[in-house]
């Protein structure tokens, strides 16, 4: 944990977790990029809309019986309305947590960088080869980024379009994002509503 | 905007020449069917070009026909409910219409969304309803084999896939669907659960489930005008099963009896032990040429009781005479002693007298005998368009009741074109049990039976559709 102050506005910034790598001041809605440095300035960018979520950026409580504290999202848009990717901690490690239209999936497996076949030819129904590991497409899309909030592990720009999978692999509900740089993966579970306990 | 809006904001044009479309018909050869069919496809007005039902414009065109009964389903948009201990909301609903058929072919997909942010599918199809949620399976390859899928270890042939089209969206949907667009289902069962794969140009979906009763549908969404109607359905169902199960152990009961009965035929014994032959292949003159006729009295004998069920069978014994490409008419009088004493005047020894009593029996005023047959034996040979045939009946045989038991004659009387010996046609007699009748009882049974069976599965005084 390091105290900083917004290179924008100068409010304080306090990051929880040492893998994130942009923080957007709660205050000026600044993106700022973390590095050995101190804080650049990335852009600035409306706050979200307040939609419904189980979640705020610090929430704390149990997922599956663990405790986890919701340090940051990153809001995309797509054909069937939004997502929101939460970066969280989860007993201790990095973790991702999806929420889209009130379904809710948690991903603690995290492939970064990892090689895989060219996204225009993809269809649905296709195996791929991603690393290792053999998973089959369920759905390709477009999504949009719109925002983000708090810490993130990952970043994009606001108003970036990037390419996602949802595959299925040994059990396992798969995600796949392309952005310009890179490619990552996700391996996690989907979660009900009662998986979930929010303190507060 | 709901999808319900998109649906009616889209134009029914064509794609070639935006011409507006309407119902028809096309009528062609089909090579299965042996014969012309008619089918239905949409046709544009204008350039008369045909939507036939691999198009979405087919369906745009004939959605009226697919979703005219699209309210007589057990759920509604907005019903809320509690279903095994999970609360769930009705969001929206799809219909679908399977492809390659022509007649309506429909089944309804009811969106809901649970208190635990799960989405989930009610399907609708033919009075049944079975609940499915997302799945993600161990093992999934759906395109390695040409032919099939493999899904944690288990084959399903790509052949068993079905089409499935978009008639009807209504309600919040987790994407916008488009009237017409298809979707390649498979349906299969693995360890005693449903399991159903979907699949689009854009996405595959694998959903487990397992059958509901509309029953914990009723009580789960409190649907509260159906219980009674329910339970009466139930309780007559129950009641048309008891029914059934009644007229099955009736049935078998009667094939018992029946059983019994054919075991249980007693002969009467010595019907041809003595015979008088009046006439022997005598020729005679009608109106087709001439014929042989020959009389024959056989008798006296005893009919043990009255008011019984006899079974009488006249045949040719192919032993004595074989009926080769000929034919043989016969008439068989039962004649009862006291009968033929009364003509005779007490001379039934005469055997003269008898003779000229039967030569003129047709003149008699009041008719001799107390049952009479009249049949045919024949042999036939010939060709068709199948090749050579050779035909024969050498056999007759029918029941009768005679109401009194006493001696009895049996006056036979054959017609020939050739010569026949009088001994090549033979006859028995037998006291039936009436099997014949515990036949027609356990049909009647049969057909109550029936009814209960199709009752106990259709009554139904819910205005949709509830299987068992």
């Amino acid at each position: 944990m390091s105290s900083m102050n917004c290179s924008s506005c100068g409010a304080p910034v306090e990051i929880k977790n040492r893998f994130s790598k942009v923080f957007v001041c709660g205050y000026c809605s600044t993106h700022l990029k973390v590095s050995e440095s101190g804080l650049d300035i990335a852009g600035k960018y409306p706050k979200l809309a307040e939609f419904p979520s189980v979640f705020q950026v610090g929430s704390r409580g149990t997922i599956l019986g663990k405790p986890f504290a919701a340090l940051g999202r990153m809001r995309y848009k797509y054909q069937g309305g939004h997502y929101d990717e939460w970066f969280i901690e989860l007993d201790g490690e990095n973790a991702w947590f999806t929420e889209d239209e009130g379904t809710f999936t948690l991903y603690t497996d995290l492939y970064e960088a990892v090689d895989i076949p060219d996204i225009t030819s993809i269809k649905a129904g296709q195996n791929i080869m991603v690393g290792d590991k053999k998973v089959m497409v369920k759905e390709k899309g477009h999504a949009v980024v719109e925002g983000g909030e708090g810490e993130l592990y990952f970043y994009v720009e606001p108003g970036t379009e990037v390419v996602y999978l949802d595959a299925v692999s040994e059990g396992k509900k798969v995600s796949v994002e392309y952005t310009e740089n890179e490619v990552e993966m996700f391996a996690g579970r989907p979660l009900l509503k009662r998986d979930i306990v929010v303190e507060g | 905007m709901g999808a319900d809006d998109k649906k009616e904001l889209k134009a029914l044009k064509c794609a070639k020449c935006g011409g507006d479309l309407v119902k028809g018909s096309r009528s062609h050869y089909d090579d299965e069917e042996e014969e012309t069919v008619t089918i239905p496809v949409a046709r544009c007005i204008q350039c008369n070009t045909e939507y036939d039902q691999h198009t979405s414009e087919y369906y745009e065109v004939f959605a009226d026909d697919l979703t005219y009964d699209k309210d007589s389903t057990v759920f509604k948009l907005g019903l809320k409910g509690k279903l095994k201990g999970i609360e769930y909301e009705i969001i929206g609903r799809l219909r679908y219409q399977e492809e390659e058929e022509y007649e309506k072919s429909t089944w309804d997909e009811w969106v809901a969304v649970s208190e635990d942010g799960v989405f989930h599918y009610f399907v609708e199809e033919d009075g049944r309803i079975d609940s499915y949620e997302e799945y993600i399976p161990e093992s999934i390859d759906m395109e390695s084999s040409g032919s099939s899928i493999e899904f944690e270890g288990k084959k399903i042939k790509k052949s068993e896939g079905y089409i499935g089209r978009i008639v009807l969206a209504e309600g919040e949907l987790p994407w916008t669907p488009e009237i017409g667009e298809a979707t390649l289902c498979y349906d299969f069962k693995k360890d005693g659960l449903n399991y159903t794969i979907e699949k689009t140009d854009d996405e595959v979906s694998i959903t487990k489930g397992e059958k509901l009763s509309h029953g914990e549908i009723i009580d789960a969404f409190n649907i509260g005008g159906y219980k009674d109607l329910y339970a009466n359905t139930l309780k007559k169902r129950k009641s048309f099963r008891w029914e059934s199960r009644i007229y099955l152990a009736a049935m078998l009961f009667c094939l018992i009896l029946s059983a019994y009965s054919c075991l249980g035929d007693k002969p009467v014994p010595g019907v041809m032990n003595s015979k008088s032959i009046f006439m022997n292949n005598s020729p005679v003159n009608d109106a087709e040429g001439s014929v042989y006729e020959s009389q024959i009295l056989y008798g006296p004998f005893d009919i043990p009781e009255g008011d019984k069920l006899y079974n009488v069978s006249v045949q040719v014994n192919q032993q004595v005479e074989p009926l080769n490409l000929e034919w043989l008419s016969f008439r068989f009088m039962l004649v009862g002693e006291s009968r033929l004493n009364d003509l005779s005047e007490g001379k039934i020894n005469d055997s003269a007298l008898l003779g000229d009593i039967f030569e003129n029996i047709d003149a008699l005023p009041e008719p001799l005998e107390s049952y009479v047959i009249i049949g045919d034996f024949w042999d036939e040979e010939g060709r068709d368009s199948d090749g050579y045939w050779h035909e024969s009946d050498l056999s007759y045989d029918t029941d009768f009741v005679l109401d009194d038991a006493g001696k009895y004659y049996v006056y036979l009387e054959l017609f020939s074109n050739n010569k026949k010996d009088v001994n090549s046609v033979v006859f028995a007699i037998s006291q039936s049990k009436g099997y014949r009748y515990y036949i027609v009882i356990f049909f009647v049974f049969f057909i109550l039976w029936g009814v209960s069976k199709i009752r106990s599965r259709s009554y139904n005084e819910l205005p949709f559709e509830m299987s068992e």
